[in-house]
């Protein structure tokens, strides 16, 4: 068995692994676009190895990240609609992929109901975060925006602080809640000062809960 | 053949002629909610006749609207996976839909071309939503603010 075979075995979700199978296995170096925003396109990626983070951009060039994915994921199935890509992926590190056209991927569904009702799980997880978004930023100012996410990213700690798992620095923070850089750093002043959170190392710990409007 | 049934067999997507023949057709009055957000839910709703808002809402009852339906289209299969209901949803006028069980679309969706109907139609809701991002981030004001005010360089500060 080959090293990608073995990478495609250890999938761990079936109905994944048999829409892998169907690919042919692609390299690609760190910082790679994988697929560009606005392109036409018709293929999947499954991820087998590495990491990428999907993003869009709005008309003045600022990018807004909507999430990163990792082995046993997938993106561009957005474009099984036969409309151009709808967002831009990006290789966060070297990362094996296996490209499965939208033939060999409709061959999939047609062949396995299962494979279909899979990917419509998917897809109604993606509408519901897109969804989300929508009501965070209609809804929610920025300071609720970034309440909401590092609440959302935070794991408590025996000591009762709770611990924002991934490192992120302010403009991270920014291309999450679709904000600037600069509000993002008034937000944390007036967070930390307010001693709701402490920053170390890129590190982020809220010692208590923010409240939930400022 | 009866006043519903013409209906459902006006409906022009054979997908979703097939989705609806499944269900049982119910009357709304206008104003009546259909769906309700948070709540669980295990149905998806035809819409046969009249039309329908999708909205989402906080807990100060802001609303945003995030689409309105007519004839032909359903609402409720966010709920698919077994998660509570997304959106609500609301009757615009009086409205009839057929009403269809989850188990019973779970059923049906094991027909390739019905279930590329729906991941199709799931792609374009989550395009709509991600145009809709695009045009709310650059609503970027700060509450301390107060009113934002353009800087020399033109953006909001």
């Amino acid at each position: 068995m080959s090293d990608t075979d073995s990478l495609i075995a250890a999938i761990s979700d079936p109905m994944v692994r048999e829409i892998a199978q169907r690919g042919r296995i692609r390299s690609f170096a760190k910082n790679t676009v994988v697929i560009n925003e606005g392109d036409q396109g018709d293929s999947i990626f499954v991820i087998l190895s590495g990491r990428v983070k999907v993003y869009v951009s709005d008309t003045e060039g600022r990018e807004m990240v909507l999430d990163l994915y990792g082995p046993g994921e997938y993106v561009g199935e957005m474009s099984l609609d036969g409309q151009p890509r709808s967002a831009s992926v990006i290789t966060l590190e070297p990362t094996q992929c296996s490209v499965v056209t939208r033939d060999s991927l409709r061959e999939a569904i047609s062949n396995n109901p299962d494979v279909a009702l899979s990917l419509i799980t998917r897809l109604i997880d993606r509408a519901r975060i897109a969804t989300d978004s929508v009501k965070n930023l209609a809804l929610m100012d920025v300071y609720g925006r970034v309440a909401h996410l590092l609440l959302g990213l935070a794991k408590a700690q025996p000591d009762g602080s709770m611990v924002v798992q991934e490192r992120m620095t302010q403009q991270d923070i920014a291309e999450r809640v679709g904000a600037s850089r600069d509000m993002i750093s008034r937000i944390f002043k007036d967070l930390t000062v307010g001693g709701y959170v402490s920053v170390t190392d890129r590190v982020i710990t809220l010692h208590r809960k923010p409240p939930q409007r400022w | 053949m009866n006043d519903a049934n013409s209906l459902i067999a006006a409906l022009t997507d054979p997908a979703v002629r097939r989705i609806a023949q499944c269900g049982r057709v119910n009357s709304f009055a206008k104003n009546a909610m259909l769906i309700q957000e948070e709540a669980w839910g295990d149905t998806v709703l035809v819409i046969l006749s009249g039309r329908v808002k999708v909205y989402v809402s906080d807990a100060e009852g802001r609303e945003r609207v995030l689409a309105v339906y007519g004839p032909g289209e359903y609402v409720g299969e966010m709920s698919l996976n077994g998660q509570p209901r997304s959106a609500s949803v609301v009757a615009l006028e009086s409205t009839q839909c057929s009403v269809v069980p989850h188990a019973a679309m779970r059923e049906v969706i094991r027909n390739p071309d019905i279930a590329l109907s729906l991941i199709t139609r799931l792609i374009q809701r989550t395009r709509r939503a991600a145009d809709s991002m695009k045009n709310l981030r650059r609503m970027d004001i700060h509450p301390l603010l107060g009113l934002a005010k353009p800087q020399s360089s033109g953006e909001l500060s």
